[in-house]
């Protein structure tokens, strides 16, 4: 019975270990982990697309997932504001400044700059999808220099696919979900998805929170 | 032997690799988005993000930036003491704040001393 409680235990062990550990990282993170920021500053969005709602959706979801990944990211609304009375509202304007007067304006270790490359929303019929493109970079607020860069796309259909069984059915809770979809689109999800994907592919900051979301 | 390993388990689990609650977000997200769709209801915002803030202080889990957004909404709704108070929450619970922090709360203190009746607590 002693043998066998040791046994359990063991085995319960180890997996508590292993379910620990990360995956080891497939990318060169030297530059970042040499700077090893905690704090990251993220600047207004430059947006290309020709979706005006864009850069709000992706402001509004970036802070949670980069935050519970370990670092102080600074509020983004007050950051916003200060800088729209510092002259820089202009995203463009914004991204093209020393990162190193920006690093010693605000105190920050690291800043993201993010681009909105492509949001094309196709309204078809009953479905609508949204095809996006996001380009992510921190930058060492200290020096300047690239420390990670990154890539989002992707396919996002707010519809829920949830089957009835029924072929019939199914087309018109569809195109009712569309029609909801169409008034009022709702695309927190997507840039929750997209920012949360990447927040994963930066080297864990201090603060890391582990967490299932 | 059983107890050591009792121990070991015992203190991975409650250590926090399995179970840990993270931040207390609230709804921080859809009232940012919500706040950027509709500016003009800033006061609206501005309580949300009270009761958030107030049921994250009660589980020890504020979130980092939310004292000092709450702050800054309150300096721009023109209570320059109520905003230097969150400045401060902000750079006590995160030092890498600190910097901004400091830019904030003399901006507060500049507004503060502009007006004759300053805000109470």
């Amino acid at each position: 019975m002693k043998r066998l409680l040791t046994a359990g235990l063991v085995i319960t062990t180890i997996t508590t270990l292993t379910a620990c550990v990360a995956a080891p990282p497939a990318r060169d993170y030297s530059a970042f982990n040499k700077a090893a920021p905690r704090s990251i500053l993220v600047l207004p969005v430059v947006n290309k697309s020709l979706d005006v709602e864009a850069p709000s959706y992706f402001l509004s979801t970036v802070t949670t997932p980069f935050a519970n990944r370990g670092f102080y990211i600074f509020p983004v609304n007050a950051v916003k504001s200060v800088m729209d009375l510092e002259g820089m509202a202009d995203p463009d304007l914004a991204h093209r400044a020393d990162p190193k007067i920006l690093g010693e304006l605000f105190g920050a270790d690291a800043i993201l700059y993010v681009t909105i490359n492509r949001w094309d929303a196709k309204y078809a019929l009953i479905t609508t999808s949204v095809t996006v493109d996001f380009g992510y970079e921190i930058k060492d607020g200290r020096t300047g220099e690239s420390l990670w860069k990154d890539k989002q796309m992707m396919v996002y259909s707010p519809q829920q696919n949830n089957s009835t069984g029924n072929p019939m059915a199914d087309l018109l809770v569809m195109a009712v979900s569309a029609a909801i979809t169409k008034a009022k689109p709702n695309y927190l999800p997507l840039t929750r998805i997209a920012n949360g994907s990447v927040s994963l592919r930066v080297p864990e900051g201090p603060y890391i929170q582990k967490v299932m979301n | 032997m059983i107890r050591v390993l009792l121990l070991g388990t015992i203190l991975m689990v409650t250590s926090g690799c399995a179970v840990q609650r993270g931040y207390a977000w609230g709804s921080y997200e859809q009232n940012l988005y919500d706040h950027y769709r509709d500016p003009s209801k800033a006061s609206e915002f501005s309580e949300k993000m009270f009761r958030d803030l107030t049921d994250a202080e009660a589980s020890k889990r504020v979130p980092p930036g939310v004292y000092a957004e709450y702050g800054y909404l309150m300096l721009e709704a023109g209570k320059p003491r109520k905003a230097a108070y969150y400045f401060n929450k902000e750079k006590t619970l995160w030092p890498e704040s600190s910097r901004f922090m400091d830019t904030l709360t003399q901006a507060a203190i500049k507004a503060n001393s502009g007006q004759k009746t300053g805000d109470t607590q």
